[in-house]
């Protein structure tokens, strides 16, 4: 038996016709593998490339490998224990809150893709109708991922919010600012995934203008796959803020749990949790408030 | 006399433990596409979907040609085209003279170890393509788990891969290269010996590698399912109730 094998091994080099089949061969033909094995991002092209699929560089990642497009519509319902969002006569309300976004994100280069994003979320308040606004928000600017800071991403984006009353009245706020966000992915296991950011947000206009600030807000995000398709995420983000007139300072403290179970390909249900408290120089805009929900999302990337 | 039948009761009990002992070690052929031909028994011949193949033999596989072998404790081996490949320990012993292959090992299973002139892969609990080639490189990709690949000819250096890593070796390399990250999600949906075969009981495992490698997102922005920002923006634009130095614009900025 051992001879046979021995025989496979030593015999193994005057075996023709390894080298066919479907592979990128020809593709860096002449061109020298760097020392790694790759060129150009590519692994050195052999004669089971079929076989192995794709060998690409995680540079571009997962952000540019995907489909550019991704339509999501979100449907969270909750309760809420302050739905105004106030420190005096916090009142509690039920909240359906459907969110519809688009997203397109095309690959540029292995690294960087640009990404444009319109959303438009509806909050109806169940005790408080005349309360209810919707928010619109629409965005356009650059990812830029560094795969040797483990694939952390840069962002750079044009940010345009808009609030209007649902009752048809005119717009209650908007703002033109641009919106910076770094974020490093933090190496946990398999079935674990962890971030680390900052994000920052500079108004360059709003109104009402004593809306105008600039918000500077680190994060830490968790997921944990605990079973097929079921999924645990945490969320913590401390949100600083400075408003540009006056001497109004604030920060924020939010954290957000959820459980999540995916449903097919195309729809997620999931448990929802958040918390936060805000605490302002001046003490009118102090709050605290809890929610406490679900929500189903379908979501569409082509 | 007397101890005669107890002497063949021992022969025959040594016989089926035997016959047990091999059957664990022998593969069932359980997919063939196209030309594929079971080498090292007496007569090599054509293989076809259930065979049983003894432990010491192998299969060699033609042009657009691949098999599938699944062993008693799950082990799995995909043979790629044009590939020579044998095997032993139930499959956990893989000689690979030349090609690819797809080897899954189940957790728990004591590991398995892909040999072949150049270099060798130990694996535990994982699963892995690998090509080799003797006269151009050995790729190694682990898909899930981790795995060890060194040079025959000094084992003491190694390198450790883990789930969407890769190492490429160029025959005849005297010190192994650094291994690369690769995009997991597209290995897994262009490689035929995935795409072209059942799902892997692994598939799980190598899912949630895929998921680990993808960035966490755009969190601060994706992590707010009650929409507390927007409404903390509707909150802020209230005029506060105490007098202010500065009165309410209320022109729009533009």
């Amino acid at each position: 038996m051992i001879y046979r094998i021995a025989c496979l091994l030593v015999c193994t080099p005057l075996l023709p016709a390894l080298a066919q089949g479907p592979d990128r061969a020809g593709m860096f033909r002449g061109v020298e593998a760097a020392g790694n094995g790759f060129v150009g991002g590519h692994a050195v092209a052999t004669a089971n490339d079929a076989d192995l699929g794709d060998q690409i560089e995680f540079g571009g990642g997962s952000i540019s490998s995907g489909p550019p497009f991704s339509i999501t519509a979100d449907f969270p319902f909750f309760y809420t224990s302050n739905a105004r969002l106030v420190r005096d006569g916090a009142k509690s309300d039920f909240v359906l809150a459907p969110e519809f976004s688009a997203l397109y994100q095309p690959h540029l280069t292995e690294a960087l893709s640009a990404e444009f994003s319109v959303s438009e979320q509806l909050f109806y308040f169940a005790r408080r109708s005349g309360a209810s606004f919707g928010s619109f928000g629409a965005q356009a600017g650059v990812d830029y991922e560094l795969a040797d800071w483990n694939h952390a991403l840069l962002r750079a984006l044009y940010d345009y919010q808009r609030q209007t009353p649902l009752d048809g009245a005119a717009a209650t706020y908007s703002s033109h600012g641009v919106l910076l966000n770094a974020e490093v992915p933090l190496p946990v296991s398999e079935n674990q995934r962890a971030a680390v950011g900052l994000l920052g947000r500079i108004d360059l206009s709003a109104f009402p203008s004593r809306s105008e600030r600039y918000q500077l807000a680190p994060y830490l995000s968790y997921s944990i796959e605990v079973a097929r398709h079921l999924s645990l995420n945490a969320y913590a983000e401390l949100d600083l803020r400075k408003y540009a007139h006056g001497e109004r300072r604030e920060g924020e403290a939010l954290a957000a749990l959820s459980a999540s179970y995916e449903l097919g390909r195309y729809l997620r249900l999931s448990l929802v949790g958040s918390a936060a408290a805000n605490r302002s120089n001046e003490s009118f805009y102090n709050y605290n408030v809890g929610n406490l929900g679900g929500a189903f999302t379908l979501n569409w990337r082509f | 006399m007397r101890s005669k039948p107890v002497l063949l009761f021992l022969l025959l009990g040594l016989a089926a433990l035997g016959s047990v002992w091999a059957a664990n070690q022998a593969a069932r052929v359980t997919q063939v596409v196209r030309e594929v031909k079971i080498i090292g028994g007496s007569s090599p011949h054509s293989a076809t979907t259930n065979e049983t193949i003894a432990a010491g033999n192998g299969l060699r596989t033609g042009n657009e040609s691949r098999a599938e072998l699944t062993f008693p404790d799950l082990t799995i081996t995909r043979v790629g085209a044009n590939s020579i490949y044998s095997f032993e320990r139930g499959g956990r012993t893989a000689n690979l003279a030349d090609g690819a292959i797809l080897l899954r090992v189940p957790k728990d299973s004591g590991g398995a170890r892909i040999g072949t002139p150049a270099v060798t892969v130990g694996i535990t609990g994982t699963t892995v393509l690998f090509e080799f080639h003797p006269r151009t490189y050995s790729k190694l990709i682990v898909l899930e788990g981790s795995s060890r690949l060194w040079l025959n000819g000094d084992p003491s250096h190694f390198a450790t891969l883990h789930a969407g890593q890769m190492i490429v070796v160029k025959a005849g390399a005297t010190q192994l290269p650094p291994p690369v990250t690769i995009d997991l999600a597209r290995v897994v949906s262009s490689a035929v010996l995935i795409t072209q075969f059942p799902p892997l009981p692994s598939f799980d495992l190598i899912r949630a590698a895929i998921k680990g490698q993808g960035s966490a997102g755009p969190g601060s922005l994706a992590s707010d399912p009650t929409g507390l920002r927007a409404r903390d923006l509707d909150a802020s634009t209230r005029p506060s109730a105490t007098p202010r130095k500065r009165l309410p614009d209320n022109r729009q900025k533009r």
